[in-house]
């Protein structure tokens, strides 16, 4: 995922990573995003999702789940794995 | 090009003291903006964070946040802000084709990550876990 936002940030992608737990069941805190960031060495948005949003598009085959939204905050492609392959359709003009 | 917005009393301690703009380009608050900008932004040419949210208003308006508004305010993270749609979405639903509603969620900055922050551009949302 990194190497795609470097790829398309430029041209108009955002990621936002949404993790839901730490190796303990238990939300992430800052510091477990920054870890995870740092060790990763992820410079997207890793956030903690403390209001289920990735249940959002009824996700049916759990995590890691992808969903690509194109300018206006429209869906393109929902719990897709295959969505990473559609950014540049969805960039903005 | 701002022009140089000063206050008569602090230089001739003179009372009365209406600010006075004249031409030449200046920055009195050295936040980015030129006096002149700040006039027509609406920011205050000598307080650097007009809003009192922590971040100078030049930075503000170079990352696309709103310098009048202490909720709105650029990521540490630098991603590049693009709101210009965010008040005119309407949320629809979650499946193809729908517009998806806003969310606020923490990032390993501290910051609040919105949604809709970034409506002007393609977002991936990916969903993980740190297993």
């Amino acid at each position: 995922m990194q190497a795609a936002y470097e790829q398309y940030r430029d041209s108009g992608l955002m990621i936002i990573g949404i993790y839901t737990e730490t190796t303990e069941n238990e939300l992430p805190a800052q510091e477990d995003l920054q870890g995870w960031a740092d060790t990763y060495g992820l410079t997207f948005a890793v956030t903690a999702d403390d209001a289920a949003v990735w249940t959002r598009f009824e996700v049916d085959y759990g995590i890691p789940s992808l969903t690509l939204l194109g300018p206006g905050a429209v869906v393109v492609a929902a719990d897709d794995m295959s969505a990473v392959s559609q950014i540049p359709e969805a960039l903005p003009d | 090009m701002g022009r140089l917005l000063f206050s008569t009393c602090a230089l001739a301690l003179a009372v009365g003291c209406a600010p006075s703009v004249v031409d030449m380009p200046f920055d009195s608050d050295g936040d980015g903006l030129m006096d002149l900008d700040e006039q027509e932004i609406g920011t205050d040419p000598f307080v650097e964070d007009t809003d009192g949210d922590g971040h100078l208003d030049g930075f503000e308006v170079d990352e696309g946040a709103d310098p009048l508004n202490v909720e709105d305010y650029p990521y540490a993270g630098g991603y590049g802000i693009d709101r210009s749609c965010r008040d005119t979405l309407t949320a629809t639903g979650n499946a193809v084709g729908d517009v998806t509603d806003n969310f606020s969620l923490l990032d390993q900055h501290g910051d609040q990550v919105k949604l809709w922050d970034f409506c002007g551009r393609a977002v991936l949302l990916v969903a993980g876990a740190f297993w």
